[in-house]
Formats: structure tokens, sequence, C-alpha cells
């Protein structure tokens, strides 16, 4: 193994470099939870148990990625990450997949829920600014961060849920934003000496700001929704609304429950509001403008969690 | 398959929305909300509906990546489909880097094709992307064109593949699976004819009063209106208005003859196999034609 990282409070090691992820910095001969290996994969399982468009899986805890383009990923047990890359395989797109989706896969398979979140602390308590790519997520958690808030997780925001007594907490996971040109000019910051988060795209690892390392109870989620022509408006969800949008913001919410994880996905939402975390609607205009506006509202909210 | 997947296909500015919303108009016995026309079937581009297919996000797929798994999005949404499905497509009918339709046959019923005029696309697509009229007319004769692929920042749709205007066309009416031609000009002559025949390709109802109704429900002032008190979520933000005038002659009053001429010289043979007349001119020309002859 050629690296050692820490992602929450687990140590990883990896035969690629992962930029994304915080060195480790527990004890050297602390054994690994999690490796990420160069090795054979097969084509497909033997005996699967689902199988898509892009992966398959078998029982509840491995999963099979087949990505032309980058290669194959095999995901078992939580623990073990086995990447054959193609030949060409561009490494950086690799390293994308690697801390994004995949690793909410690994949290899946841990037990844990991870929301499709930038997570940000804010005092002691933590807010997931959840939604689908390009609804500003990653930008508005720039601008809570540029306001003197920390940077718990970029877009893979992981819970660790408990129920007796009831909590939901935020754990820390990749620090630097990985920002759009178009946002980094747009908060007038420098591009000098950014690295490269995708190699032909000018999309960035930002980490100028200081992520927090320390868990977060989960005070609210809030859903983001860009849409043409919309007033900016934030609005608190009740009701059969709450456990909809929720679970719209699980992340590779179709592969965990093609592991067999739906009842887990359904307690752990469960018990989330009932440790108190709110759910709200963030209607966000398509104007990026008015994400700053946004921001404020956002810190509005956790005053009324 | 449970059920497949008619392609709404056309180069944009065509007439695609119009008659995404007659369907909707038909099928739901009332004017249709223009915000809520996704019951139809989800937008070949949509960016959302793809990342929940595959389960990873495209932004951070390469292009050529993206590409390649599209046909096997389609593919699901026709496996999971309960009803046939009436999906929007932008992109001309391509094959991927693999050498495979980005259009499934295997998911298709087949396709509409919206075809428009294109001295009336170019201007309509000018107002659309805030472009000069000669820099639409340039993107249509662009074998390059693309939609949604800029590098710096993340845009709600996918990248589209256009081709040169001409090809888009032809690329589409030389698929592999029925294609159902339809002109813009045809929809405004004979709403009812033009909208029946698409019913009873589709199996929607397709009886006078059914028609009669959803024209009337989709008239331009209607739509006009819905965008004035609603907003229209296809609408590009910068941009004034979608439905903007409608007109099939408008371009006779804002092209210049060399702007005319100059699309009819890179498209000429495609329109005349359309039946667009290639000789006409602007009104300026004609108007300094006819003074030039009453001298």
């Amino acid at each position: 193994m050629n690296y050692a990282y820490r992602l929450a409070t687990l140590k990883l090691e990896s035969d690629l470099e992962l930029l994304e992820l915080s060195p480790w910095d527990g004890p050297a001969a602390a054994q690994a939870d999690v490796a990420v290996r160069f090795g054979k994969v097969p084509l497909r399982f033997e005996t699967p148990d689902r199988v898509e468009a892009i992966f398959q899986t078998r029982g509840r805890d491995e999963y099979l990625l087949s990505l032309p383009g980058t290669g194959r990923i095999l995901i078992r047990h939580g623990r073990e990450v086995t990447v054959e890359p193609e030949a060409d395989a561009d490494p950086l797109y690799t390293r994308a997949l690697l801390t994004g989706p995949m690793q909410a896969m690994l949290w899946h398979q841990r037990g844990l829920l991870p929301l499709h979140a930038n997570a940000v602390a804010i005092g002691d308590r933590a807010v997931a600014l959840a939604g689908p790519s390009a609804a500003g997520k990653s930008t508005l958690a720039a601008i809570l961060a540029r306001d003197g808030h920390l940077i718990l997780a970029d877009d893979v925001c992981a819970v660790d849920i408990g129920a007796n007594p009831p909590r939901a907490t935020v754990l820390p996971g990749v620090a630097p934003l990985r920002l759009w040109r178009d946002t980094i000019e747009r908060l007038g910051l420098p591009l000098n000496g950014l690295r490269r988060a995708l190699s032909d795209k000018e999309k960035f690892l930002v980490d100028r700001w200081s992520g927090c390392r320390e868990p977060r109870r989960l005070a609210a989620v809030i859903v983001l929704a860009r849409r043409m022509n919309v007033a900016l408006a934030i609005e608190r969800l009740e009701g059969p609304l709450v456990d909809r949008m929720l679970r719209g913001v699980v992340h590779m919410r179709r592969q965990a429950r093609a592991l067999c994880r739906e009842e887990d996905v359904s307690a752990g939402l469960a018990q989330m509001t009932q440790a108190g975390v709110t759910v709200w609607r963030l209607k966000v205009p398509d104007d990026p403008g008015c994400l700053e506006q946004a921001a404020a509202k956002v810190k509005d909210v956790l005053e009324q969690s | 398959m449970a059920a497949k997947i008619w392609w709404l296909a056309s180069y944009p500015k065509s007439g695609n929305t119009w008659l995404r919303l007659m369907l909707a108009a038909i099928l739901l016995r009332k004017p249709p909300d223009i915000n809520r026309l996704a019951f139809l079937g989800t937008n070949a581009s949509n960016r959302l509906a793809f990342d929940r297919i595959i389960g990873l996000e495209s932004a951070d797929l390469s292009l050529k990546q993206q590409i390649m798994l599209r046909p096997r999005v389609y593919e699901v949404w026709a496996a999971e489909a309960q009803r046939p499905l009436c999906c929007k497509a932008h992109d001309a009918y391509d094959l991927t880097p693999a050498g495979e339709p980005l259009f499934p046959t295997a998911a298709t019923y087949g396709a509409i094709y919206v075809v428009r005029d294109p001295r009336a696309v170019a201007v309509s697509f000018a107002h659309h992307t805030l472009d000069s009229i000669d820099g639409a007319i340039a993107r249509m004769n662009d074998p390059n064109a693309s939609f949604s692929n800029p590098s710096w920042l993340l845009p709600q749709q996918l990248h589209q593949r256009l081709l040169r205007w001409s090809e888009h066309v032809e690329s589409w009416l030389s698929a592999p699976f029925p294609v159902h031609l339809l002109r813009y000009e045809d929809m405004k002559a004979d709403p009812h004819a033009a909208f029946g025949a698409i019913a009873a390709v589709l199996g929607l109802p397709g009886d006078r009063e059914s028609i009669a109704a959803a024209v009337d429900a989709t008239s331009f002032s209607h739509l006009q209106a819905q965008e004035r008190a609603s907003g229209f979520i296809e609408k590009p933000y910068r941009a004034a208005a979608f439905f903007r005038e409608g007109r099939i002659d408008g371009w006779h009053e804002t092209l210049t003859a060399e702007q005319a001429e100059r699309i009819v010289a890179a498209h000429g043979p495609v329109m005349r196999r359309l039946g667009y007349d290639t000789t006409l001119m602007p009104y300026q020309r004609q108007r300094a034609e006819a003074n030039s002859l009453q001298a």
C-alpha cells in the first residue's frame, strides 16, 4: 500500500493517491479499516442477485461496478475496494469515483446512511445541504465556509444513526470542496495553484477553508430545489413529504436497494427524524447570484432547529 | 421491456415544446401546465434522470462515458415504464463512441421528428441563445455544434450533439425505426390535421373534439400567458421569453437577403426535400425588387 488516509474515523489504505482525503494522522501501526487495491476484478458475479445497467450485486455486501472508460471496481463488506482500471483510464476520474459514489457505497455496506449532500458545521451542529448535481450544494457550502463555518463533507455526507437514545451524527468526510471555475470566479477566489478535480473539466479542489475534524450532531437537512423562475424561499417540510424528500437524497439509493438495504435506509431515515433532524426545502432560482441570499436562509434555519 | 419510447425529436426551436404540450392536452383532456410535462416522458438529456439510473454523477464522468452510458439509461426507462413514453430529444440521431446508436432501437417504438424552416429556426435560435442571427446561422452549419458542454460550469442538461441543421434532419429521417415527419408549418396551418395524424400514430384519442380542445388549450396566446404568469422551466434564465412569436413567416422581416441565402446555400437540398421554398426571400428584398420593377 502506498498511501494511508483518514476517512471519518477510519484508516483507509490505498494503492491510488486520493488527494481529496486527509493523510492518516493516527498511530502508524493501526490496522486499515478499508483497503483500496489494484487487482483483478471479475467481469461479473457468477451468481448475482441483481444485475443493473452498469453494476451487479450479490447479497448485502458485494457490489461490482463495470464502467466503460474507467474499468471495474469491486466493493466488498465495506472494507475491500478492488480496482481494475482499463488501459487508458484517466486516474483523476477514477479518483473522483472512489472518493464520491464509491465512498457512499462503503458507508451503505458499513451500515451508515450516506446522503448526497455537503455538510457544514455551524457551531456545534451540522447542516446537510442536499440535492442532485447542479443544485448548488458545493457553492452554498463554499459561501458558508467563506463566512467562517467549517466544512464537514463535500458531496457525500455520512450519517451515523443510533436508536437509544435517538441520534444522528455527521461524520467528517472529504473536506476540500470541488468547485467549478464559474463558482470560483463568482466567489472572487484565485484559480492559481488549484489542483484539478477532473482532467478535462474546469473543476478544482478548493481546500482554502478549514475542515471540521470532529463529528457533529445533524440538526437539519436542507434539500435544494433549483428551478427556473421560482422565488428564493425556504419552507420546513412536515408529514409524508419529509420521508419522500429524504429518500430522494440518499446517495446510491438504487444500489442500496439492489443490496437489499432498502429497509435499513427506511429505518435510518425514520430514526433521523426521531432524533430531531428537521427537513427543509430551499427553492433557488436558476440564477447563481441568489446563492448568497440562500446562504443567509440556511443560517436562519439553524436558529430555528 | 415493459414499454418503449417514442422519441419526440427535433433541432432546437422547431416546435418540440408545442408538440409535447399538444400531447399533454390530449392525454389530460384539459389545458396542460407548461411546467408539468414530465409525465409524458423524461427529456433525453435530463442530467438528474441519468444520474439516478446510472447511480453515478454525470458531472464526474467524462463526456465520452456519458455518451456511452446514455443508451443504458434509455433501456432502463423502457424496462421500467408502465406505459409508452414520449421523450423529448434535441440530439442528432448518432452513434456513441462504442459504435451503438445513442437511442437504442430495442427500447424505441419510433420517433416523431418535428422540423421547421431553418430560416425561422435561425431567428428563434438567436433569441433563445442570446446570440446574433449570424452566430445562430454559423452554429446551424457547424458539424461540431452542441448544447450544454461548457468546461467551466455544470449545466442542468447533458451534452447534446446537434451536428449541422441538415445533418440533424437527415440523421433522424434515416434512423432504423419508424420516423413520422411533422412540419412546424403544417402544425400552424392545420393543427387539427397535423396533430390528429400524430395522435393516430401514438394511439392517443384522435377524435375531432379532443384534437380541437387540445389545439385551443395550446394556442400561442395561452402559452405566452402561462409563461408570463408562472415562468417556464425550459427557458434559459437570461432569455427574455421562451414562447416568443411562434410565427412561420417572421424570418421574412428579420433576416437579410444575404443571411437567408447563406442558410439556403448550406441546407438547400434538405430544405427542398422537406418542401421548403428555397426561392423565397426576405420581404425587404421582395420590396426592393418590386420597387425597382415599378421604377
